[in-house]
């Protein structure tokens, strides 16, 4: 036989093109305060502290970045866009202002099961104008509730840090636009 | 090879709609299931002989040019970009896929028109929804039981993500994304990724910025390690961040030494090696005594979808942006006649290996962007 056996397409129905339905899920636990994750008798104290710390260190290091408030806010809503920290370093040394969203969440390190595993912090995106689910500096939604809850395993990935800020964008694609490229 | 008339599925818009292909009748129709082209397996064979023998020709064009830079001149391959295509070939960086368009009639042996090596669309529909007509065409008796396709595309591009050499923890997809066909090539190839166990990240290519140290990131700032770029590697070199491809802190697929092959200068070059090879067509560098006897057909070095394209002493320019380059011409092969439709065999190779088959057709003897995709299935 000259053709494939089998096609299975995750974009069946162009719209749903990532298929979460059937994907086997991990168990954790999303909090939007420490005192949340206080309240929660079953975790001890010092963990909920020290992944929110851990989660705000990372946020630093991890949040979505945009050169513009206005950018910022367009995707995650007014007031809820804060300036990085001045004079981070970036990559070539040089420090530059840029902006991300507030910290609006954290994620568990420890309820993984997995001690190295890091504790991450979460960002709601707005859908249709109002904040949607929690999603991970990976952009993986977490789902909407806080408290236990499972997650995709790509969820639970170690935050990649930024590589340092975009000076410029835009600098390929001119000669595409529109027509596309393809042959 | 047969070009048979047959009823479209009454359903098969809403099939197209359910499968996500959404640019079937963007100008125009372009999925067109009023015909097929039926195939013996002994001309299926012969295909996929002569696009495995092209694909390893191609091989040894490339391993000549990368020492020769009088080749990669002629090929208008910037200077200063010389040594990266010799490095992502002396480094072995693998290629994903490619397209060899043919001309065939069933009967004489199949002549390269083109190698569309580094960007080739119309992959989507030969690889998927020419596959569920065949499925869908046998399960409704239209077509009989044991009818095959020229097609493991699908089970082809999966297996081959997983050894193209994707590094970093997520994989970059790039593409013009207004362009619907674009986009649509962009996110099946993402889906296959996901699919070989790649955590993918889709994105227009001017969305890609650049840090200061001059390393390619994402819209949030993410490092892009490797990218997949739906966007051609002559248009790069001669964009605004193409110093930054000299750091080659990102994986390119396809790798740079693409470049060699997907300019119509391949043509010439592969005649030069391999004179009279049954899979070649005469081709010569324009402005060279090539002593092609009228009608010939004259091409840009660089040029995409027949833009630009004459047959001299026989049919104008196509009109179109590209030939400050340079040109090739070839030695005129008409295209077989079915019904007062041509036919264009696109033959394709994932990881080195012949994989599948799309048929393009037009009214014109020069295949265009707005040519029509007719699927094919084997019988007998």
């Amino acid at each position: 036989m000259k053709r494939s056996r089998r096609i299975k397409l995750t974009m069946l129905g162009a719209s749903a093109i990532v298929l979460t339905a059937c994907e086997e899920r991990v168990e954790t636990q999303v909090y939007e305060t420490v005192e949340q994750c206080l309240a929660n008798v079953e975790e001890h104290p010092d963990d909920c502290r020290r992944d929110f710390e851990s989660a705000r260190a990372t946020h630093v290091e991890t949040a979505p970045r945009y050169t513009s408030q206005a950018d910022c806010e367009a995707e995650f809503g007014d007031g809820r866009c804060e300036a990085g920290p001045a004079g981070q370093q970036t990559e070539a040394g040089q420090g530059g202002s840029f902006f991300m969203p507030v910290m609006m969440g954290y994620m568990l390190g420890n309820a993984l099961g997995r001690t190295s595993m890091a504790a991450q912090p979460l960002y709601r995106p707005l859908v249709n104008g109002t904040p949607g689910s929690f999603r991970t500096p990976g952009n993986v939604d977490v789902g909407s509730s806080v408290g236990r809850t499972s997650v995709r395993p790509s969820a639970v990935n170690a935050p990649v840090a930024n590589a340092g800020q975009a000076i410029s964008r835009g600098g390929f694609g001119a000669r595409g636009a529109a027509t596309g490229t393809g042959g | 090879m047969e070009r048979i008339g047959l009823a479209a599925r009454p359903d098969w818009r809403d099939t197209a709609a359910e499968a996500g292909f959404t640019f079937h009748s963007e100008n125009g129709p372009y999925w067109d299931e009023t015909a097929a082209y039926r195939f013996t397996l002994a001309q299926v064979e012969e295909i996929e002989e002569a696009t495995e023998s092209l694909e390893s020709l191609c091989y040894q064009v490339v391993d000549r040019a990368v020492g020769d830079p009088a080749v990669l001149d002629r090929l208008a391959i910037p200077r200063g970009f010389h040594d990266l295509v010799r490095r992502s070939w002396t480094d072995r960086e693998r290629n994903l896929y490619g397209r060899f368009d043919f001309s065939y009639d069933g009967g004489t042996p199949p002549k390269l028109l083109e190698y569309n090596a580094d960007t080739p669309t119309s992959l989507y529909e030969a690889a998927v929804f020419q596959w569920v007509w065949l499925e869908q065409m046998i399960g409704r008796g239209a077509l009989p039981r044991g009818s095959d396709q020229f097609n493991s595309l699908h089970e082809r591009l999966v297996e081959s993500w997983k050894g193209v050499g994707v590094v970093g923890d997520r994989l970059h997809l790039a593409g013009v994304m207004d362009a619907e066909e674009d986009r649509v090539t962009v996110a099946y190839l993402a889906d296959c990724a996901r699919q070989a166990g790649f955590a993918t990240e889709e994105m227009d290519v001017a969305e890609i910025g650049v840090t200061a140290a001059g390393d390619f990131v994402d819209l949030r700032d993410r490092p892009i390690r490797t990218l997949f770029k739906l966007y051609p590697w002559e248009f790069m070199v001669r964009e605004q961040y193409a110093a930054s491809l000299l750091r080659r802190s990102t994986r390119f697929i396809e790798p740079a030494w693409k470049m060699i092959l997907s300019n119509k200068g391949l043509l010439a070059l592969l005649w030069e090696m391999f004179p009279g090879h049954p899979n070649l067509l005469p081709a010569f560098f324009d402005g060279s005594e090539h002593g092609l006897a009228q009608p010939f057909v004259r091409k840009p070095l660089l040029s995409r979808e027949g833009a630009n394209v004459e047959i001299v002493g026989l049919l104008d320019a196509e009109d179109g942006p590209y030939g400050a380059e340079g040109y090739v011409v070839q030695q005129y092969a008409p295209l077989p006649r079915f019904d007062g439709n041509y036919p264009v065999i696109g033959s394709w190779v994932v990881a080195g290996q012949p994989a599948g088959m799309g048929i393009r057709e037009d009214t014109s003897p020069v295949t265009r962007n707005t040519s029509r995709f007719i699927p094919h299935f084997i019988q007998g």
